[in-house]
């Protein structure tokens, strides 16, 4: 009996002394194990990152690929795969010195011949992808020298280069899998990320599971593996239901909170939250400068001059961003800041009078804005986005008290997107992301017409010449001197009506730790723990 | 006799000698009948008189107003733009009463036309046109109005274009299987005795006398056809912003439902008061046309 | 009784033909180049010019329309625009859950809405049949993603109950099959009290109670019997009903279904995908239909010679 009390007494005595010292050592070092859920809106196309064209599989391959280099906290260029790199004086030659102690989820080395494996299959034909022109397009060749020194050649200087490397999109992928995958390596992708692919079910998850062999993690976090188990990436069409899943704390990190639920969460001081400013304009009018009456400047002026754009922000996006002025936002490097005096204002005393110029005038007063008769109709082309939509029926309600009677027509994003390219609209909707400023290459050259997103169809030699000279300049203070002129020409070619900017908002569980916030806007997941 | 339902006691009401008319006698007996009517008929008023009720203009951003609770003001409240949404809810049922009355009657028309054909003439013309009919029946009606539309791209118009070509077989089935029973009737034999030609035979004799019971299936059908449109619009095919469509109010309005009920709520209760009203209405029709309960 | 089967066997062929050739002619007649929305933007023209006559679309329309019979027969369906993967494969993937929640819906459809049906036509007080005619055409009138919504709102969010981002098991399951069954019960309740009360009606049902038999037994063994035999009819006509309806509740409550496939597939305008997946929807009501005429035949033989 004794003995038994006495034993009984002595594990109570364990017990106590283990629930004494077991939370202490989990305070010292984070908790290891368990799933943090993520929710996405959009499935991926493909978990290929060189084949995609969904921007869910950029964000995906942050955690499953390493790129060459890559950016810290501050927006800094450090090394990644490459330990370190140098540039020839011309800029056209890129020399890598690549980490030894890499390996790729499948157990093959990383080295040279991947990187050059990687990036000549982007550049492929055959591969057909979407990306590899506007991130590698300059590449002449990509030359091994021994295992860990890969040296790239460029046809001329490109200035983009350092930013593209960064692209989740441009991550190093195991060339043997892609060898023994073939099509399927685009449903069970191989890198070297701190997470390695385990499951993707259709329109339900993707899951990574930690890669338990991982050392080489960046500066901005620690080297060594993740502290959870698995990240799931949940697909939910939904957005009620991905906000009413991230209260009832299924889902662990809630990136993108509607804006209607921004207020009402926050006002809840339960969960942290996180906010950037969106890399990218998020939200502006398009012209198609071919079709009328848009091909007429003195309209697209005088549109800029109309629409008065903090009520669009205010009430088409709660308040929750800020008034666009120009193509490139305050959040990527090369914006203009003299932007805000330089761009239109709201006046529609000036865009009554520049209606009158280009010949639209109110035959009465509250009557349509005619010309030769005619009234100045059109259909705008938007996407089945809350905010969209909101703001597109605020644009409309100001642009009727000017006698213009502008239609809504909805598509779904790819279709609205092939729309535009092919020219069909008036005017359309659109809002980018994106790192650099090469974005007005992408966006405004000329050779992007039809194929690419020149989707105002504007063709002029005095903008694509200053484009090709942003991106060959090499001179950094040079190379602001020509995006500042590009915003401008922009501006007064008048090609879109900048709209609003939104603040991405992050909300997260009051049970995840470590969990931070990269300047490209995604959440970096090593340092995170579950409590 | 000790069941006591609707329709037994309706049928012991005719028995009796007939003091009112039999309509309004079986109507008493149907309290609930009479509220759908009611409903229909204040629907329509509304949807008629729209412009002259509505306090608001339907698609006006009134500045400052922006989700408002219900008051004296805005009695429905206001939605995320700040319009009122008793004057969308008002200005709605004029567009949702068009979709399902547009939507049947090209069913309807289009659906008796292939019926009546194939009942009358019969033989291989009925066999070719009911084979058609039954290979569109095994499409879905949503899945089929969604590809159509997807051909001719979102709009109200084509949704309606969409719901109704999608809901033909339905009625041109019916409307065979009628003609076919009324075609073997004495006074069509007998019509056909004295020489009437086929169109004179269809038009006097056999389309009045099968009409009904497409009718009653149309006035449910209204209903559906409602609620078909209203889940297009969930799925961006169906109105256009602003168009203050019921379906598509009650679907944009959804991302508010924890921040502002009323914008959900109202256009939501116009889609279910009105279906429910409906389908009251064509099962108190059908009971009234129903030739066994009329004996 | 063989004749019989053989005939209505034979009868499916013409209409499958039907179907096919509908869904084929839905490609077909869409405005717009199949080949760009393949190749995407960055095709030539000489690779567009390759994939046609790769995929026989420069060929003839009955060539082509015999080609894409020959390959359905075989189980190929071209593959997705988007995802670049067998149409077959994606579809067999996804079918799964559908038929998961369909049968769900189908079960719950019946089980609730024929009892209530029954009810309704036997209640001794006309409040009572009012009551459940009233409650089942809301169940029919709400629109599903407003139900669905609001269900997940109630018993997920406020109650706590039931899990959200679950898509597999019994838990992830109960939400969407009541969304979906609602209306579905509401037409089973409303077709069951007018079967019944038309069965109330007929002779051999006066003759009984004139003989004297409990009305207990009169309802239950002589009426409900034989005025559930359309019932059931409708309930198996239903369920291709609930695979469509599954095109709205499955995107509301995130599950990875046919329906949803579809949704992705129409608006996106990926048309070989599309095509699969309302061939295959449409094949089963086929299938459905035929199976419930069969069955018909077998126990009712007054059918067969019809």
């Amino acid at each position: 009996m004794a003995f038994w009390r006495s034993l009984v007494r002595s594990l109570l005595l364990l017990v106590v002394a283990l629930a004494l010292v077991v939370p202490s050592i989990t305070y010292a070092q984070p908790r290891t194990g368990g799933e943090l859920v993520l929710v996405s809106t959009e499935e991926p196309d493909t978990l290929d990152a060189q084949k995609t064209g969904a921007a869910v599989t950029g964000l995906l391959m942050r955690y499953l690929g390493d790129t060459l280099i890559t950016k810290d906290l501050k927006g800094n260029y450090i090394g990644a795969l490459a330990r370190s790199w140098t540039v020839s004086r011309d800029g056209l030659t890129w020399t890598f010195q690549l980490r030894t102690d890499v390996k790729f989820h499948d157990g093959t080395p990383f080295n040279a011949e991947a990187v050059k494996g990687t990036i000549e299959r982007a550049l492929a034909p055959e591969t057909k992808s979407p990306i590899a022109g506007a991130l590698f397009g300059p590449v002449a060749s990509v030359q091994t020298s021994g295992a860990s020194t890969v040296v790239i050649k460029l046809k001329q200087p490109f200035a983009p280069f350092i930013d593209n490397l960064t692209d989740p999109r441009a991550m190093i992928i195991s060339p043997q899998a892609v060898r023994e995958m073939g099509d399927r390596f685009g449903r069970a992708p191989v890198g070297t990320g701190a997470f390695k692919f385990q499951e993707w079910r259709s329109a339900d998850r993707v899951v990574f599971a930690r890669n338990p062999d991982y050392r080489w993690g960046p500066a901005y976090a620690h080297a060594g593996p993740p502290l959870v188990d698995r990240i799931v990436m949940r697909f939910m069409p939904e957005s009620a239901a991905q906000v009413a899943a991230f209260e009832r704390g299924e889902i662990s990190i809630l990136v993108g909170v509607p804006p209607t639920d921004v207020r009402r969460l926050r006002a809840m001081n339960k969960y942290p939250f996180f906010s950037f400013l969106r890399k990218g304009v998020g939200l502006f009018l398009e012209f198609n400068v071919t079709k009328e009456p848009f091909s007429d400047i003195r309209v697209r002026r005088a549109f800029n001059n109309a629409i008065e754009k903090n009520s669009v922000l205010q009430i088409g996006l709660e308040g929750l961003g800020e008034i666009a002025d120009g193509p490139l936002p305050p959040s990527i490097w090369g914006f203009w800041d003299g932007v805000k005096e330089y761009a239109p204002k709201y006046d529609p005393a000036r865009a009554k009078a520049l209606f009158a110029e280009a010949g639209w005038r109110q035959a009465r007063p509250g009557g349509a804005l005619e010309k030769d008769g005619k009234p100045l109709s059109f259909v705008l082309f938007i996407a089945p986005i809350d905010t969209w939509r909101r703001s597109a029926q605020i644009v409309q309600a100001q642009l009727r008290a000017y006698g213009i009677a502008m239609e809504i027509q909805t598509f779904e994003f790819g279709t609205l997107l092939s729309k535009l390219k092919a020219g069909e609209q008036s005017a359309g909707f659109m809002g980018y992301t994106y790192t650099s400023p090469d974005i007005v290459q992408l966006w405004f050259h000329s050779s992007n017409i039809g194929t690419g997103l020149t989707l105002s169809h504007f063709k002029d030699a005095k903008l694509d010449a200053l484009i090709e000279a942003s991106r060959t300049e090499t001179d950094q203070a040079k190379r602001l001197a020509i995006y500042r002129d590009i915003q401008k020409y922009i501006i007064d070619q008048a090609l879109w009506v900048p709209l609003w900017t939104n603040t991405n908002y992050i909300a997260v569980q009051p049970t995840v730790d470590g969990a931070k916030i990269h300047p490209d806007g995604f959440v970096v997941l090593n340092d995170a723990s579950l409590k | 006799m000790a069941t006591v339902s609707e329709a037994s006691a309706a049928g012991a009401a005719v028995s009796r000698r007939r003091t009112t008319h039999p309509v309004l006698r079986r109507l008493r007996s149907r309290p609930l009948v009479i509220v759908a009517m009611a409903m229909l008929v204040l629907f329509i008023i509304l949807a008629l008189a729209a412009p002259i009720i509505a306090p608001h203009d339907p698609n006006a951003l009134i500045s400052g107003a922006v989700m408002r609770r219900p008051s004296w003001t805005y009695p429905f409240g206001t939605d995320e733009l700040g319009r009122d949404v008793f004057s969308r809810v008002i200005h709605g049922a004029r567009i949702s009463l068009q979709i399902g009355i547009i939507t049947i009657s090209i069913a309807l028309v289009l659906g008796t036309l292939v019926g009546l054909t194939a009942g009358f003439y019969g033989g291989l013309v009925d066999s070719a046109l009911m084979a058609v009919m039954e290979i569109l029946l095994a499409f879905p009606q949503i899945l089929l109005a969604m590809a159509i539309l997807a051909m001719l791209g979102p709009s109200l118009r084509n949704a309606m274009i969409a719901v109704g070509l999608s809901a033909v077989p339905v009625y041109a089935r019916t409307a065979r299987g009628t003609t076919l029973s009324v075609r073997a009737m004495d006074y069509v034999e007998s019509a056909r005795a004295v020489g009437s030609g086929d169109v004179r035979i269809l038009l006097r004799h056999v389309l009045p006398n099968m009409i009904s019971p497409v009718v009653v299936l149309g006035t449910a059908g209204v209903g559906i056809a409602i609620l078909i449109a209203a889940g297009l619009s969930y799925l961006g095919l169906g109105a256009q912003p602003p168009t203050p469509e019921w379906g598509a109010m009650l679907s944009e309005s959804r991302a508010y439902l924890r921040n502002a009920w009323w914008m959900a709520t109202f256009p939501g209760l116009a889609i279910t008061v009105v279906v429910v009203s409906l389908n009251l209405c064509g099962d108190w029709l059908r009971d009234l046309l129903d030739p066994r309960l009329r004996k | 009784m063989k004749a019989f089967l053989v005939r209505r066997l034979l009868l499916l062929v013409p209409t499958v033909l039907g179907v096919t050739l509908a869904t084929f002619l839905m490609l077909h007649l869409t405005p717009g180049d199949p080949v760009t929305i393949m190749l995407g933007e960055f095709a030539s023209a000489s690779e567009v010019a390759r994939l046609r006559s790769e995929l026989g679309l420069d060929r003839p329309l009955p060539v082509q329309y015999v080609r894409f019979l020959g390959r359905a027969l075989r189980g190929d369906l071209g593959s997705s625009i988007r995802s670049r993967r067998p149409v077959a494969e994606e579809i067999a993937e996804r079918l799964p859950p559908t038929m998961q929640l369909a049968l769900a819906a189908e079960i719950l459809a019946v089980a609730v809405g024929i009892p209530a049906g029954v009810a309704a036509a036997t209640a001794r007080k006309p409040a009572v049949d009012s009551g459940v005619v009233a409650v089942t055409l809301i169940g029919l009138s709400m629109p599903t993603f407003w139900s669905g919504l609001l269900l997940i709102l109630l018993f997920s969010l406020t109650l706590g109950w039931l899990p959200i981002t679950e898509s597999v098991g019994v838990r992830a399951l109960i939400l969407p099959a009541v969304t979906l069954a609602a209306p579905a019960a509401a037409v089973l309740a409303r077709v069951t009290r007018a079967s019944v009360l038309e069965v109330l009606r007929q002779d051999y049902v006066r003759t009984a109670r004139a003989k004297g038999v409990a009305e207990t037994i009169v309802v239950y063994r002589h009426a409900v019997r034989n005025a559930l035999i359309p019932v059931l009819t409708v309930a198996a006509l239903q369920f291709a009903g609930l695979v469509a309806g599954a095109v709205i509740v499955e995107s509301v409550f995130a599950r990875p279904g046919l329906g949803r496939l579809a949704v992705t597939a129409i608006l996106s305008r990926d048309f070989p995908l599309a095509q699969g997946i309302v061939l295959v929807v449409a094949s089963m009501y086929v299938f459905v239909n035929v199976g419930v005429d069969v069955v018909y035949g077998l126990l009712d033989p007054r059918i067969r010679y019809r």
